[in-house]
């Protein structure tokens, strides 16, 4: 193995097991914090693959904004870091057999796929998904702003006190 | 890309966001005491943008443009005069029921504007990642307007159950798009119909996986069983208008973007995913109209009967796109006008608060409100699909796709759930006629926009189910430039 | 040695130097400050320990050491004594894609004091300021006292809305210099001070600026700690060692904007002076420079402090958002657009 394999496989390591924690965690509290190392082991995988401007997208938005505010709800609300979030009926055997099946199809899927590969090394990406946005995405692009706009109207809409409604 | 901005196919949609900006500074700029132009601007806005869609056709369409991410072809334009005229309907049905909940603000018509921007987007994309962007727009704007009636606890209810599996389903669309990039290295539908049609089978299964999970996606979008848990009670929660606005715009343009990728993009993989298409429709018709008997409640009924219809048209999907094409368009327009019909009756009474939604509100209707009792029974008819209606029409060529395609059983069980379904229709017609009144009519008097909303959806309704033709030949050549 | 090995040993070294030196910088500055703002309020301030009281930073040190280390019954033992190393990571990681100083030769080969240079250096600053509201929010919600949460609550809204203005204030910076990379934008200022980013984007700079503050809570913005309303807002709770954690996050944070707006808005290490030598007899004349302006606006930071009365909080977020946002997203198209119709334009 490589030096990037081994960093590869301590990324991934650091992604799934701390997802496992976001997933089975008891409390609200450390679903959310473990929630930041499983964004920060994507970023790594990120830079491995020589994603460097997505790398440093993904902390500045998933970790710098979503897991904020996300921590910011569990926070201000009123003892429900304590509460226990998982269901009486957790129907684990079922809800394991069907994960398990789509684990093996989507692995194997990904297995005997022959990838559409560059074949070359990976280079800086800021100047090329720069060009591709306000080129071959730039309706996409555009149309985010409306997007966002929109999330702006709805969410204001809705938070807005009830003397103004 | 410089020299070649060519904007006109999204003229319509363009204008249709200006006006959900002006809209929005009109409330701002309003004084307190007043009462801010929203309706006749979002109006005009619409109606503007349908001109610009008449002008786009007349003019012959246009190609792809914008590096081949948005074309105004003529499946396009079909789809957006749809939109386009249920929206204004659902704008037409609006101000009374707004008035009448207390809830009248401009913010409701600058989302319903933006949510059609969204609509006519996802139709008219050539390329997923748009097509995402679009979808997105749409729906965010519906979460919101889901929730505007905020003191109710069903609203709240609607918007949360709406947003948490809108975002789920958003993450299947999402992986399945990137699924498909995988396989095509590219996200644009000509690109992947070229590599779809060139794969080994060893590809092909992430194509299909792709495939699958797009499907879902849009599954929960036209709220196909078991994609439909979140329509009866986001149906219910939501205003009435902004229900009509859900069952009728939201599933044609989710159809539309459905059978652009399937039909066309997919088409190559048909063998594999039409049984599956298939298997979705039966679930979904025999789900959707046996949960549809059991519910009390108007617009609960109403909701698993849209959930039925979405099975009805994924039927036709079995079908060869250009003959699927041209059913499930034709079936999209009787389905919009007579949705918008029964949900617009509901909110055209709605007063203080209330609105019809049991048997018993609309018991005797007939002898009280004539007419409306009139438009009811037509709608709910159509709906169940009698011959002589609209939804006869759009039924038989539903069915009579799929029959061609060789999936005889598929149509069975359409035909057979119809008849099914023809007992909860028919029990509100039954009400409204046979029975007696109970108490007063404290119902509201039908403003004279809502009168217009709903005449304009009783005749669409009846001409279709007479004289069905012009329609059905625009759906074939809109249908064609899909090929 | 192998090029690894030796490329390991000089990031190693890099890193030393940098810490070591952000470190050092920070016990001084606590003694350049309190002389300072002395001064300037007719007073003597720390000058009993070692000559003139430089040695202060260190009895400081001492005692905090050796202070109890207190921890509220009710606090969340882990995230408790979490929260300053996070505070200080943070502070410390943002801290690495910085050049310090001009490129320079020496052992055979180029080097410069910048532990990173990675091709999207400014957008890792600024997604690693945004992990600087983790350090607070944890402090604030860890300790269980309502002045902590209420001040923690305070100063991660500022932060999140300062943050905003302040990568607006980079955007001109960056189309202008065609790259995320600060060594990038400092060498599109190479030449006459004219050529500075404070003269080309003096807009750009004042939004920085003012952000900038109001990012690490300096006076006028430093209502986190507004010590008549929230006790001491987030670190109320803290003491000791702990307690000198924040402290030094916040120092390094001060620091850190400061060598950014040396290096992004004063030309870095070029003196501004056409014709003026690259070095003399061998020794980077760019360092000397580059000092000078971190010193002088490092010195601004304390001045301002010594002058200004506090924010209120409502002013604060006013300020923010309508103001310096607006300013920001106008200058970025006004900047864009004459770029285009004066100026080069995009390539």
């Amino acid at each position: 193995m490589t030096a990037a394999d081994y960093v590869f496989w301590v990324f991934a390591t650091a992604t799934v097991v701390s997802g496992a924690v976001v997933v089975f965690a008891r409390s609200l509290i450390y679903s959310a914090f473990a929630l930041l190392f499983t964004f920060f082991g994507v970023a790594g995988l990120y830079v491995l693959l020589g994603a460097d401007f997505l790398a440093a997208t993904q902390l500045l938005i998933y970790v710098g904004g979503i897991l904020v505010l996300l921590l910011f709800g569990v926070m201000l609300t009123h003892r429900i870091y304590d509460l226990k979030l998982r269901t009486e009926k957790t129907q684990l055997g079922p809800g394991l057999i069907v994960a398990a099946g789509i684990f093996i199809i989507f692995a194997n899927a990904a297995l005997i796929t022959e990838w559409p590969t560059v074949g070359r090394e990976p280079a800086p990406t800021t100047k090329e998904i720069g060009r591709l946005f306000l080129g071959e995405y730039l309706l996409a692009f555009e149309a985010a702003s409306v997007l966002l706009l929109v999330a702006l109207i709805g969410a204001a809409m809705i938070v807005r006190r009830k003397k103004d409604a | 890309m410089s020299g070649e901005l060519d904007l006109r196919p999204l003229v319509p949609a363009i204008i249709v966001g200006v006006t959900g900006l002006v809209v929005l500074l009109a409330q701002a700029f309003t004084p307190k005491d007043r009462r801010a132009p929203s309706a006749p601007l979002s109006l005009t806005g619409l109606l503007a943008a349908l001109a610009a869609v008449w002008l786009l056709a007349s003019g012959g369409g246009r190609g792809a443009v914008l590096a081949n991410a948005v074309s105004a072809d003529a499946y396009s334009l079909f789809f957006q005069a749809l939109l386009l005229g249920i929206a204004a309907v659902a704008v037409l049905l609006s101000p009374s029921y707004l008035r009448a909940n207390g809830l009248d603000r401009g913010e409701y018509y600058a989302l319903l504007l933006f949510s059609v921007v969204g609509m006519l987007g996802l139709v008219s994309s050539l390329e997923l990642v748009s097509m995402f962007v679009a979808l997105e727009i749409m729906s965010i704007a519906l979460y919101g307007m889901a929730g505007l009636y905020r003191s109710r606890m069903e609203s709240q209810e609607a918007a949360l159950k709406y947003f948490v599996t809108g975002a789920f389903s958003s993450a299947f669309f999402l992986y399945g798009v990137a699924l498909l990039y995988g396989v095509s290295g590219s996200t644009s539908l000509d690109r992947l119909e070229w590599a779809v049609s060139t794969l080994t089978t060893d590809s092909a299964a992430l194509a299909l996986l792709g495939a699958g999970m797009l499907l879902v996606g849009f599954g929960f979008k036209i709220a196909s069983v078991p994609f439909h848990m979140w329509a009866p009670d986001v149906y219910e929660g939501a205003p009435t208008p902004a229900t009509a606005l859900m069952s009728a715009g939201v599933k044609a343009a989710a159809f539309g973007a459905l059978l652009r990728v399937f039909g066309s993009a997919l088409h190559a993989l048909a063998g594999e995913w039409q049984p599956l298409v298939a298997s979705l429709a039966v679930i979904t018709m025999v789900v959707g109209n046996l949960a549809a008997l059991a519910q009390g409640n108007l617009k609960r009924m109403l909701a698993f009967s849209s959930v039925a219809h979405a099975g009805y048209v994924l039927t036709a999907l079995v079908a060869s796109p250009g003959q699927a094409g041209e059913a499930v368009l034709f079936y999209l327009v009787v389905y919009g006008a007579v949705n918008l019909g029964a949900f617009g009756t509901i909110a055209a009474l709605s007063r203080e608060g209330r609105e019809p939604l049991s048997l018993g509100d609309v018991a005797g209707m007939a002898e009280r409100r004539p007419a409306l009792a009139a438009a009811l029974a037509v709608f709910l008819v159509s709906l169940t699909g009698i011959p002589v209606t609209a939804g006869f029409v759009g039924k038989f060529y539903l069915f009579n796709a799929a029959v061609t395609a060789g999936w005889v059983g598929l149509a069975l069980v359409g035909v057979l759930m119809s008849v099914v379904s023809a007992y909860y229709y028919l029990r509100v017609v039954v009400a409204m006629y046979m029975r007696d009144p109970l108490g007063e009519d404290t119902w509201a008097r039908v403003s004279p926009s809502a009168t217009v909303a709903l005449a304009l959806s009783a005749v669409i309704t009846l001409v279709l189910g007479i004289y069905p033709a012009p329609v059905l030949t625009l759906a074939r050549i809109a249908a064609r430039s899909l090929l | 040695m192998t090029p690894l090995a030796e490329e390991l040993l000089v990031t190693f070294v890099k890193i030393v130097i940098v810490v070591g030196a952000l470190l050092g910088g920070f016990s001084v500055m606590t003694w350049v400050e309190r002389r300072s703002l002395a001064f300037m309020q007719y007073r003597l301030g720390p000058n009993r320990t070692g000559p003139f009281g430089i040695l202060q930073p260190i009895a400081d040190g001492i005692k905090l050491f050796f202070k109890e280390e207190v921890m509220p019954v009710a606090a969340n033992k882990w995230t408790f004594l979490a929260a300053p190393v996070v505070a200080v990571a943070t502070a410390l990681l943002a801290t690495a894609v910085i050049p310090y100083g001009p490129p320079f030769e020496a052992f055979g080969r180029t080097l410069q004091i910048q532990i990173a240079d990675i091709e999207v250096g400014l957008l890792f600053i600024f997604a690693v300021t945004a992990l600087g509201v983790y350090g607070v929010v944890l402090a604030g919600w860890a300790a269980n006292n309502k002045y902590s949460l209420l001040g923690g609550l305070r100063s991660s809204a500022q932060m999140f809305s300062y943050e905003l203005a302040l990568g607006f204030s980079w955007v001109t910076l960056i189309l202008a210099a065609r790259s995320f990379r600060i060594n990038d934008i400092v060498d599109t200022q190479a030449g006459g001070f004219w050529h500075w980013n404070v003269v080309v984007h003096f807009p750009a700079f004042i939004v920085y600026f003012l952000a900038a503050t109001a990012e690490v809570a300096r006076i006028p913005f430093d209502l986190p700690e507004g010590e008549s309303e929230i006790v001491a807002g987030f670190h109320t709770e803290y003491a000791s060692m702990r307690f000198a954690l924040i402290q030094m996050a916040e120092y390094i944070n001060m620091i850190t904007v400061t060598v950014l707006l040396a290096n992004l808005f004063f030309g870095g290490w070029h003196s501004g002076v056409p014709g003026m030598p690259e070095s003399l007899g061998g020794f980077p004349l760019g360092f000397v420079w580059w000092g000078l302006k971190v010193a002088f606006f490092l010195f601004v930071f304390i001045w301002l402090r010594g002058t200004l009365p506090r924010f209120r909080y409502d002013q604060l977020m006013q300020f923010g958002w309508k103001v310096l946002i607006p300013v920001a997203a106008v200058w970025v198209m006004t900047f864009a657009v004459l770029w285009v119709v004066v100026g080069g334009g995009p390539r």
